[in-house]
């Protein structure tokens, strides 16, 4: 057995044992509580050690380590080998598991807190869970033999935020495990007057990572994928999304119940819910049942019944206590006014798990449809129509509750509060319609989201004179209202044109002159950026898309170009480049360290290079060839590659001047290779862009209210921390 | 009191009413070639692509490509979208959309990789 697995056993034994002891201690046994202590903090040092152990394999190259292997190579920098660390799936878990150990460190600290034991018992079962998972699929196993090289990071996945992207959804992950643990512990107690106080700041916190990995996930897709948007409702996003509005929604259901006393129940629900979605989820985009329905979800490791497994025991036993306990679960009535700020909240719990639900049930279509006939999947506009009249019946009532009080306020005393912020917007939505918002839910959208953001404003600044600590709520709802408008204008009045670029004519969209030049360097190996000109007035710049081949994950990649400025993001992204028709010369063979001059260059046949490449059983044999052109001397190494389903490909090698090179036939028993040298056309080669060039407008005020919302999030986890 | 309650779930049933409605119009079932051509709503199909179909219409800037089912029939596709990345190395594709014409409209393509978030062994 190697060292990380070893250690990965000592943990889960450490897991186990103090879990005991924590059960044990609960009645109060400040010995055994004291051992259960320390045995936990043995077990983290284990993780710990665990997880520096793949870390270090990754730095050290280790390509023995399958892991290691498939997601790593020596030439990537530090800071993306860093990262490979959770490109997998194993990796991931093996990260979960750690921030899940270290966030205990907290939870174990605290003293005098009735519910500890029960707590910290069901928080390490569900670390129990993912050390079930990464034993069975350890990111220590060893191949058979050692490859020389690594396979490399996918280059998607190149990209500073996505090295932050992970870690932040797994600390929102390990983070819901929290309330959920201490809702099963007032459960399992039937004390329910301490676990909200305790587990509200780790709800704020989970709402903050989760909302910021989910945010960072969006910018990264909009900047690195190419397609022009940030969000596409696949089952991936779709798995952080749902348990981030019901964290939400517990936010808010936390503050109702502390205020209120009231809605016990719901909480306890809601914490719970929150924890097995994320459970669901991990099923979801990990078991491989959505794979004929989703670009991202990840393959099937073979986890599916350990997945099954935790997802039913966890389901069963925290609902069946729920139910079990809930008929004598008592809590205070809510207030009988219609007009109150705890209505508000209530109803806001409502369309936040109305909108969870919803998505949960598209997400799921493939397998509630396979239950009852045909798999079918729903698309994108389910999401959008279901979601667009929550989103503006959340507007409406945030925009109405910073004005109303707890208890109860009259129809006329509610319009005079909110008289002025109300003719603001009102003249803010006249300007939209003029400049040309025509569609009613667009503009009803519109409408409260600027009262939301005006609302809330007027509120956080009249508070500001207090104390900053309390306002987190209010910056988050400006922050909310900010990123609906971003959401809106983005999305409903972004436009864009397909424009056919041959190289060297210039076209027009949007007023700007585009001109598209060529690639900028075209023998380089990562692919090259293809430059377009673009002019309008003063304003002239180069805007580089890229289109190169992966090698890692054998498909093309593109990746646009962004030209932010201040009120809009004008988004280049390259569809197809065509390089134009080759023509060919006649196909010429040569020997081993024979030379020809063939269309102005001299060939001379050095050796064959059969460097191990490409993916598993493909074979490829490139040729060597020393090229002198024009005086100049280089090599080139056009290569053909035959594939396990028993195709051939031919990778041709560019030459000075910008024609290629093709290997045609290869004779190894004689020594020869067969060339021929394909030439571009006439006038830049025939070579075209398809290039779709967008506006984005007002994207930056989206970016801004995600930020203003975390923000918001960590004020009011700062806040409820310091109560605790 | 009331009034709060028949509100709430009011609201609810409103928006499961209206969800259901949404969920079951949004629903693209999994069907055969010939089912495709019958069907007036969004479906999906599945099938190998016929390499030497494939082609890029510069001018309209629409994608033509074949799909080829385990039968051998086959079925023309034209989408208007960007052409997907792994496009040519992927061993079948999905594509949905109606059929009109002759040919089936895809509205999305997608494309089965296993190997995209994955490296595979």
């Amino acid at each position: 057995m190697v060292l990380g697995d070893f250690l990965l056993v000592l943990c889960l034994l450490g897991v186990v044992f103090s879990a005991l002891f924590f059960l044990l201690s609960s009645n109060g046994d400040k010995k055994i509580l004291s051992w259960a202590k320390k045995v936990y903090y043995l077990t983290f040092l284990f993780a710990l050690l665990a997880t520096a152990d793949l870390f270090y394999l990754f730095l050290t190259h280790n390509f023995q380590t399958s892991y290691v292997y498939g997601y790593s190579s020596t030439d990537l920098p530090f800071f993306y080998l860093i990262s490979s660390f959770w490109a997998g799936q194993e990796g991931t878990f093996l990260l979960w598991l750690f921030i899940g150990l270290l966030l205990g460190l907290f939870l174990i600290r605290k003293k005098d807190d009735l519910l500890q034991g029960h707590t910290m018992f069901f928080y390490l079962l569900v670390q129990v869970f993912l050390l079930v998972l990464l034993l069975k699929k350890s990111p220590f196993e060893l191949l058979a033999d050692i490859p020389p090289e690594g396979k490399g990071l996918n280059p998607l996945l190149k990209d500073p935020w996505m090295v932050s992207h992970p870690p932040l959804v797994f600390i929102g992950y390990a983070a819901i495990a929290i309330p959920f643990a201490y809702a099963l512990a007032a459960l399992v107690k039937n004390k329910y007057d301490t676990w909200i106080k305790s587990s509200l700041p780790w709800v704020g916190f989970s709402a903050l990572t989760l909302g910021a990995g989910i945010f960072v996930g969006g910018f990264w897709a909009y900047k690195v994928l190419g397609w022009g948007g940030y969000w596409g409702w696949d089952p991936v996003e779709n798995a952080s999304l749902i348990p981030w509005l019901t964290t939400v929604a517990l936010v808010h259901g936390f503050i109702l119940e502390k205020n209120k006393n009231s809605l016990r129940k719901t909480n306890l629900f809601l914490a719970i819910i929150s924890f097995l979605l994320i459970l669901y989820g991990t099923f979801l985009t990990r078991s491989g049942v959505l794979a004929d329905f989703s670009v991202h979800s990840f393959a099937d490791l073979g986890l599916n019944q350990y997945l099954i497994f935790f997802l039913v025991i966890f389901s069963a036993f925290s609902l069946g206590l729920l139910i079990y306990r809930s008929t004598k679960l008592k809590s205070a009535e809510s207030g009988k006014s219609v007009l109150s700020q705890e209505f508000a909240v209530l109803l806001g719990i409502i369309f936040l798990s109305l909108s969870a639900v919803l998505v949960l049930i598209g997400t799921s279509a493939p397998i509630i449809t396979g239950f009852l006939g045909k798999a079918s999947n729903v698309t994108v506009p389910y999401y959008i129509r279901t979601n667009l009249p929550i989103a503006i019946i959340l507007g409406l009532l945030l925009s109405l509750s910073p004005f109303l009080p707890w208890k109860e306020i009259t129809v006329k005393e509610l319009t005079r509060k909110i008289a002025l912020p109300l003719g603001l917007v009102i003249i803010v939505s006249i300007i939209a319609v003029i400049s040309g918002v025509r569609n009613l839910s667009y503009f009803l959208f519109f409408f409260f989201s600027v009262f939301v953001l005006v609302a809330n404003f007027i509120v956080f600044y009249r508070r500001l004179k207090g104390k900053l600590l309390n306002t987190g709520g209010y910056l988050t709802h400006i922050g909310i209202g900010l990123m609906f408008i971003g959401i809106l204008t983005t999305s409903a009045y972004s436009r864009s044109v397909k424009l056919n670029l041959p190289k060297g004519e210039p076209k027009e969209a949007f007023g700007y002159q585009l001109t598209f030049r060529g690639e900028e360097n075209p023998s380089s190996k990562d692919g090259s950026s293809l430059l377009v000109e673009v002019k309008k007035g003063k304003d002239d710049f180069i805007a580089r898309p890229r289109l190169y081949w992966s090698e890692y994950s054998q498909a093309m990649m593109r990746e646009p170009s962004i030209r932010k400025t201040l009120g809009e993001d004008l988004y280049f992204a390259p569809m197809e480049y065509s390089q134009g028709d080759f023509s060919f010369s006649e196909t010429f063979e040569l020997a081993k360290g024979q030379e020809k001059e063939v269309e102005g260059y001299k060939i001379k046949f050095l050796s064959f290079d059969m460097a191990p490449h490409g993916q598993g059983g493909d074979m490829r044999v490139g040729a060597v060839l020393e090229v002198s052109y024009q005086g100049k001397k280089g090599t080139a190494t056009p290569a053909v590659v035959f594939e396990e389903q028993g195709k051939i490909k031919q990778i041709e090698a560019t030459l000075p001047d910008n024609n290629v090179v093709f290997l045609e036939r290869v004779m190894a028993d004689q020594g020869m290779v067969a060339l021929s040298i394909g030439k571009k056309g006439q006038e830049g080669g025939g070579e075209t862009l398809l290039l779709e060039v967008s506006k984005k407008p007002l994207i930056n005020i989206l970016w801004l209210g995600t930020i203003i919302i975390m923000v918001g999030l960590f004020l009011m986890t700062w806040r409820r921390s310091k109560e605790v | 009191m009331k009034l709060k309650y028949i509100i709430s779930i009011g609201i609810i049933l409103i928006f499961v009413v209206f969800g259901a409605l949404s969920f079951r119009r949004n629903l693209t079932p999994y069907v055969g070639f010939k089912e495709a051509m019958s069907s007036n709503t969004s479906v999906q199909i599945i099938g190998e692509v016929i390499p030497e179909d494939t082609r890029y219409d510069l001018e309209n800037h629409q994608f033509y490509f074949s799909l080829k089912d385990p039968k051998g029939e086959k079925m023309k596709v034209v989408f208007s979208g960007v052409k997907p990345a792994n496009f040519e190395q992927a061993p079948s594709v999905v594509a949905i959309g109606k059929y009109q014409d002759g040919v089936f409209s895809a509205d999305q393509i997608l494309v089965k990789c296993p190997s995209k978030y994955q490296g595979g062994k």
